[in-house]
């Protein structure tokens, strides 16, 4: 969509303002409630820098520990990523999925639907997924749909209902004969503790809970960000999350320990992060800067990534190699520092967007990314 | 495919206007440090006001940018770009005649200048002018990510300035204050003491030489736009609003003021200057109503402007109150 177009559409500004309008106020809400969610948030900054120090490592360890419980497997990108889970799953299955922005960014979704049926079963990436676009916000997906435009989209299953709670029941119904007829749940990670190998995951609607269980066999993607030393810091991790989020406490925090279980960690240039982008290896993806970002709030996910958009999505482009027309889109970005202000790990976007723009100018082509990656993090004790 | 000016074909715009003729616009220099005419300035003090040149160029960025907007996403916008790379088009003072600047669009923004140097002297602030001195910070250069080029065009202004002597430097906008308060010391060598003429006006409090106005009725009351280098940057909110207490003047603010305060839009103004037109009318929608809308930065000023919303800056309030 061109900036003009996307000026015009008013549903993308309404909708995200109006989770701002939900949300914001709740996030302010939880911080003068609980201060010691900002301490939890620094604490696990510092936490998130050191094992992304040590990659190698915590991988090995977490990799050792998972073993004694599911089978496991390591994918150095998107595309290893897929096979591996396509191995796994095979054809013609039936799988759920629980909505995760790591499989959005490895594109796993349109690869497993080719020899399989596959149902997103978070009520919004399910309307991102029958309108085949990417996600508008990394929490709430299908934001800048009106309910108009939902009715019609649901209406292709042949989904009915005339308001969002005769839909939302409508869709209950109709995902719960999935549910129980899926072979493969598939879900992403909020935080996985490598001492004890659990992973956790935080959601409000139940689906991951029923992902997570229902199905004959479920695959977990564990990207390296993820990956954090013990039970304690992975559960502040979604605490953090979810309340900058706005939702807190969260209704549903799962730790599916269960048979059949696979687990996946990705990598996907995480490992190899060049120098001046470390800092956003420890993004929790709240997406509160997509909400608070005054030109986010206009333009939406126009501006930014394959997958990744907005402030946040800059810099998890750049690292996961998926920003498209990549020297332009850094200027589109004001430098106003509202991102990092409000970011719970604080992290200087405006910094991680001058640097971009530094070394893509001296990069040969200005639309390619960096041609080499400086091993940053490897070994620095 | 996003579509947007060519970021590379500004940038290179900006950068060779720079070298060339010393501010980002290509306009000739002198032709904009002619504000203090007839108000008998120092030209040796040791502590001058620098305005950067901000204020005085932002007549030609709302010029420039009302082309770029006609022409964005359109069949010539192309050929814009060409142009923008052509060669005579590197220095703008030769396209006076077809950018067409207002001559009362100068004398405003001269006009802000002028009162700013009126307050001071009326507070008795002992500080002088050169023109020759009056330099670009150079702010652009590390904005777009040419750290290199900011910090030979920052030492140079750094030489010049020590060279003639000068030790303390009076800024008026939040691009150029922020280029000497944070970039500087850690760019240059530089020990050049800056302060903002708003925190001079606060000192002025303090030794209890602003009084409250006699008459406070007749003031409406004030909603301030942080610019963000300013409120967040560089935390200095507090300072303007102190200065409009003291004088009795209510202060109305919004949820997105001070440290949440929310961008004009004026940074991308000639990437999209249609997007940047777009946010300057939502910050003013969310604005409107609470009061007079002020602010203190040319950028801002001029792309609320440029959507003709009624904003004035904070040097015409306080003009407009006591000199």
């Amino acid at each position: 969509m061109r900036i003009l177009q996307a000026l015009r559409n008013k549903s993308i500004r309404e909708g995200l303002l109006r989770s701002l309008g939900n949300l914001g106020a709740m996030v302010e809400e939880n911080l003068k409630r609980y201060p010691y969610l900002l301490e939890y948030a620094e604490e696990l900054k510092a936490a998130k820098l050191e094992v992304a120090r040590n990659y190698d490592y915590w991988l090995d360890k977490a990799v050792r520990r998972a073993e004694e419980k599911a089978s496991v497997y390591i994918a150095k990108d998107g595309e290893e990523a897929c096979r591996i889970i396509g191995d796994i799953i095979g054809r013609g299955k039936l799988i759920v999925k629980a909505k995760s922005m790591v499989s959005e960014e490895i594109g796993l979704r349109s690869y497993l639907e080719a020899e399989n049926e596959v149902w997103e079963t978070d009520l919004g990436e399910l309307i991102i997924q029958l309108s085949n676009q990417k996600p508008m916000h990394v929490i709430a997906p299908a934001v800048h749909f009106s309910e108009r435009e939902v009715i019609r989209i649901l209406g292709k299953l042949g989904i009915e209902g005339r308001n969002a709670e005769e839909l939302a029941m409508a869709v209950r119904n109709f995902l719960r004969q999935k549910f129980l007829k899926a072979d493969f749940g598939i879900s992403g990670c909020n935080a996985f503790a490598v001492e004890t190998a659990r992973i956790f995951l935080v959601e409000n609607e139940g689906n991951i809970r029923l992902t997570t269980s229902l199905p004959k066999a479920y695959i977990a993607i564990v990207s390296l960000e993820k990956l954090l030393p013990n039970d304690e810091l992975a559960l502040k991790s979604i605490i953090v999350q979810s309340a900058f989020v706005g939702t807190f406490p969260p209704s549903y925090i799962n730790i599916p320990e269960r048979d059949g279980t696979h687990i996946v960690f990705l990598d996907n240039g995480r490992s190899e992060v060049e120098e001046g982008l470390e800092e956003q290896l420890t993004c929790v993806k709240c997406g509160r800067c997509q909400l608070e970002c005054p030109v986010y709030q206009i333009i939406g996910n126009v501006w930014g990534g394959e997958t990744y958009s907005g402030p946040m999505g800059i810099g998890w482009s750049a690292i996961t190699n998926t920003l498209e027309n990549s020297y332009d889109m850094l200027f589109l970005c004001t430098l106003c520092g509202k991102c990092e202000e409000i970011c719970p790990m604080k992290i200087d976007i405006p910094r991680i967007i001058r640097h971009l723009r530094k070394t893509l100018a001296i990069s040969e082509d200005p639309h390619e990314p960096p041609p080499k990656k400086v091993k940053f993090f490897k070994n620095q004790g | 495919m996003v579509s947007l000016y060519k970021p590379r074909i500004i940038a290179d715009f900006v950068r060779e206007s720079i070298k060339k003729t010393g501010n980002p616009l290509g306009v000739q220099s002198s032709k904009l440090t002619t504000w203090h005419e007839g108000l008998k300035l120092s030209e040796r003090s040791k502590r001058l006001l620098f305005t950067g040149l901000l204020y005085q160029l932002s007549p030609y960025t709302v010029r420039i940018t009302e082309i770029l907007s006609r022409f964005e996403e359109s069949k010539v916008e192309k050929l814009v770009e060409r142009l923008i790379q052509s060669k005579t088009l590197r220095v703008i003072s030769s396209l006076a005649p077809i950018l067409k600047v207002p001559k009362e669009e100068k004398e405003y923004y001269n006009g802000i200048i002028r009162k700013i140097a009126q307050i001071l002297l009326k507070q008795k602030v002992d500080f002088g002018y050169n023109p020759g001195l009056d330099l670009y910070s150079g702010i652009l250069f590390y904005e777009i990510g040419d750290e290199e080029g900011f910090a030979e065009h920052a030492s140079r202004v750094v030489r010049i300035l020590k060279e003639k002597g000068v030790e303390e430097v009076i800024t008026i906008d939040p691009h150029t204050t922020y280029a000497f308060k944070v970039l500087y010391p850690e760019y240059t060598d530089s020990e050049i003491e800056v302060r903002t003429y708003f925190e001079l006006l606060d000192d002025g409090i303090e030794y209890g030489k602003i009084k409250p106005l006699s008459d406070v009725e007749s003031v409406a009351p004030v909603t301030l736009h942080d610019p963000c280098y300013y409120g967040r940057y560089l935390e200095l909110s507090n300072v303007p609003r102190k200065i409009l207490t003291s004088l009795g003047i209510e202060v109305i603010d919004v949820r997105n003021s001070g440290k949440l305060t929310s961008c004009c839009g004026g940074p991308v103004e000639s990437f999209s200057p249609n997007l940047s037109e777009t946010m300057a009318k939502y910050r003013a929608e969310e604005l409107k109503g609470k009061g007079c809308m002020v602010t203190m930065c040319p950028i801002c000023l001029s792309n609320f402007k440029r959507v003709r919303a009624p904003f004035i800056d904070f040097a015409e309030l306080l003009g407009g109150l006591y000199v």
